[in-house]
């Protein structure tokens, strides 16, 4: 059983990129492109890792990663922030909100990578 | 004492005011003055006079009384305000006197006689010309009258050897009425005169001049006025300037003129006055005046205040600063909407840049299996591509939100000298690669300096970039950093191809590139020194450039030690680029980090 990673992430492209990096390194993924939707899919695949966009369209990443870290069941799941805000008070506002890590857009291949196994080692 | 020297006081303004109740002009201050004087000299007689009558002499006292009554007439003539009259009367009387003298007693003759000369003489100054004239007539007759008399009563007695004495007195007494006259005829014209300069200087200017009372009432209008207004001036007297003042000026124009009276302060102030075309006009026409008020206060005149008013067609100012003030709306709205482009074409650019650079890198990395060799140099090169252009945008947005203040900075202090290291390792290959070598100098001990080290490292970046990439292969560069007073100073050195004045001045505009050739040969946007140039002054800090073509550039950063001396955060201001240096940007200075996506 490999580990899941769930990618909330509204943009094609980037789902594409990020979803076909980690079915590469043999992670199982579900995907998402609404902050709203991440919630009912963390409750019901409850996986191992959640690859956060902050700048969804309806929801904020940060938001939806409040509600995670209330949520009693769900809590103990890894959030990585993935922003293209590159300012350095954003940093620290994405690890108060909860986060616990985040890369920044452009993503290196191998940064990616990297930041992932951290979190939850390699899929199997 | 005061009030007797007052009474001397040929000038006594103030008093002679309160006297006649109104202030009269010069030659009215002085026969008020002697009139008064002649009063005082007459009342103070008369006591004597009434004295020596009852001693059987009456003359005296008749005489005094005469005098008391002359001058007392006088008076009440200046109060009516006719001075003319006050003079005559004040020298026939003053001959009546010299004539009664010598008519009723033989013995003070002389006097008499020197009374009658010298009375057409005081007439003569004091007068009109038909007063001198009259008074002369009668002086002359009197005198030759009363010296006739003497004479004969004389011829009873002695001959009086000093008879001959008085015809020379008689002569002179002539001599000096028209002398008097002159002077009077000739200071009258010198008044008028000047009288007639004044008027014309009011009625030449192209300004209006108005005299206001203390309620802004026009007592005056000068002919301008008619052309400034398109009416006669006799409209505008009493209300009638008022009437044509623009409604919502009113309260300004009479705050004003209170002002002026009341602390008797100058005040200019701009206010639409309407004004008449020729033919029916049913919509009122304004036009732009400005009115310079000065106040006038008349110290003789019990406090009495005017206005003198200068009025002014300003309307070509007030069109032309209208203007101005659309042209410049019309510039900020261009830079806004400039400032907006870049955002949101960075923004665009972005996303579909970061699927590229992404995308490109699995095949280069093999991530995704593997390829053929010439297809990973293919994907090699789509993403070295991608990261440049990525770069470039990074950049746009950064100048856009800086020129657009929202560039924040948070000035931390950290050691100036821990920049070197990553600086020179983001530069090194791009060095490397062109065989140029970097020398850094650091001061040792180095002082904290408050500033976003995040910035610092841009800036620093920059100037290596721009470095090595207008230096020749095998070039040598040198940065420096050391303190200087409150500042820390970083420089960074080339022996590239330099610039010239021209391109000096130019330096650090966005998208400028010291030469047109240059461009072709140098790759890059130009927006690295306009970067630099914006960091640096939102931490209020200097950029220097000194070079000359052919001989290389030197690039100097001062950054206050102590920070930014106001936090400028969301509305920092980014002065014009000036002294700044050549170009360009090269592609590596980004700091993975903060090149977002």
């Amino acid at each position: 059983m490999p580990k899941t990673v769930m990618i909330v992430e509204d943009n094609e492209l980037n789902m594409k990129l990020f979803n076909d990096l980690l079915e590469s390194r043999g992670y199982a993924i579900i995907q998402t492109r609404n902050g709203m939707e991440a919630l009912d899919l963390a409750r019901a695949h409850h996986p191992d890792l959640i690859l956060m966009d902050i700048q969804l369209p309806e929801v904020s990443g940060l938001v939806v990663t409040k509600w995670l870290k209330e949520d009693d069941d769900l809590q103990s799941i890894p959030v990585i922030a993935v922003t293209a805000f590159a300012m350095k008070g954003d940093e620290e506002r994405i690890l108060q909100g909860g986060c616990e890590g985040y890369i920044s857009k452009p993503i290196s291949v191998p940064h990616f990578l990297e930041t992932i196994a951290r979190y939850i080692g390699p899929a199997n | 004492m005061r009030s007797v020297w007052s009474l001397l006081a040929v000038d006594g303004g103030k008093w002679v005011a309160r006297l006649l109740g109104h202030a009269p002009d010069g030659r009215g201050t002085l026969l008020a003055g002697n009139g008064a004087m002649g009063l005082g000299a007459g009342l103070l007689a008369m006591p004597f006079g009434l004295h020596l009558m009852l001693g059987g002499m009456t003359l005296p006292f008749l005489l005094s009384t005469l005098g008391v009554a002359i001058f007392m007439a006088s008076l009440t003539l200046l109060r009516a305000r006719r001075a003319d009259e006050a003079a005559a009367v004040q020298g026939l009387g003053l001959l009546a006197l010299g004539l009664g003298l010598s008519l009723a007693d033989p013995a003070p003759l002389d006097a008499g006689l020197a009374i009658m000369l010298l009375a057409p003489a005081y007439a003569g100054i004091v007068g009109t010309a038909g007063t001198r004239r009259l008074a002369v007539g009668l002086g002359l007759a009197g005198a030759a009258v009363a010296a006739g008399l003497g004479q004969a009563g004389f011829a009873f007695g002695t001959m009086d050897p000093t008879a001959p004495a008085l015809l020379v007195l008689g002569l002179l007494g002539v001599l000096i009425a028209r002398s008097a006259g002159r002077v009077r005829a000739e200071t009258d014209a010198l008044a008028q005169g000047e009288r007639t300069a004044y008027h014309h200087l009011v009625e030449a200017v192209p300004d209006a001049v108005l005299r206001l009372a203390a309620g802004g009432e026009v007592v005056f209008a000068s002919a301008s006025s008619e052309t400034l207004l398109g009416c006669q001036r006799y409209e505008l007297s009493g209300k009638g300037l008022f009437a044509r003042l623009h409604v919502l000026d009113r309260p300004a124009f009479l705050s004003a003129i209170d002002e002026a009276c009341r602390l008797g302060v100058r005040r200019t102030l701009e206010v639409r006055l309407r004004r008449d075309l020729p033919g029916e006009n049913r919509v009122p026409n304004f036009v732009w005046i400005e009115l310079s008020l000065s106040p006038v206060i008349d110290a003789g005149g019990a406090g009495r205040h005017e206005v003198v008013t200068l009025l002014r067609d300003i309307s070509e100012r007030k069109d032309f600063e209208a203007e101005m003030q659309a042209a410049r709306r019309a510039a900020e709205e261009a830079s806004r909407a400039k400032t907006r482009f870049l955002a949101t074409i960075g923004h665009e650019l972005r996303t579909p840049l970061n699927a590229i650079v992404g995308f490109s890198e699995m095949m280069t990395t093999g991530v995704a299996g593997d390829i053929a060799p010439v297809h990973k140099e293919y994907a090699g090169l789509i993403h070295k591509s991608g990261r440049h252009l990525l770069d470039v945008v990074g950049m746009l947005l950064d100048m856009s939100r800086i020129e657009a203040g929202k560039f924040e900075i948070l000035p931390e202090p950290f050691a100036p000298e821990s920049l070197v290291e990553p600086c020179l390792d983001m530069v090194g290959a791009m060095a490397a690669e062109r065989g140029i070598t970097i020398a850094a100098e650091v001061q040792p001990s180095l002082p904290a300096l408050n500033a976003d080290e995040r910035a610092c490292r841009q800036i620093l970046i920059n100037l290596l970039s721009n470095a090595i990439k207008f230096s020749p292969d095998g070039a040598g560069i040198s940065v420096s950093i050391k303190r200087q007073g409150a500042h820390v100073l970083f420089s960074v050195a080339d022996g590239g191809i330099g610039m010239g004045p021209e391109e000096l001045e130019r330096i650090g505009e966005p998208f400028y590139q010291a030469s047109d050739a240059m461009t072709r040969r140098f790759e890059g946007t130009g927006l690295g020194l306009s970067i630099v140039k914006g960091l640096v002054d939102l931490h209020g800090g200097r950029l220097h450039a000194r070079s000359a073509l052919e001989e290389g550039t030197t690039m100097t950063v001062l950054l206050p030690i102590n920070g930014p001396a106001i936090k400028l955060g969301h509305t920092g201001v980014v002065t014009p680029l000036h002294k700044d240096q050549v170009s360009q940007q090269t592609p590596s200075w980004q700091d993975a980090r903060r090149r977002a996506q």
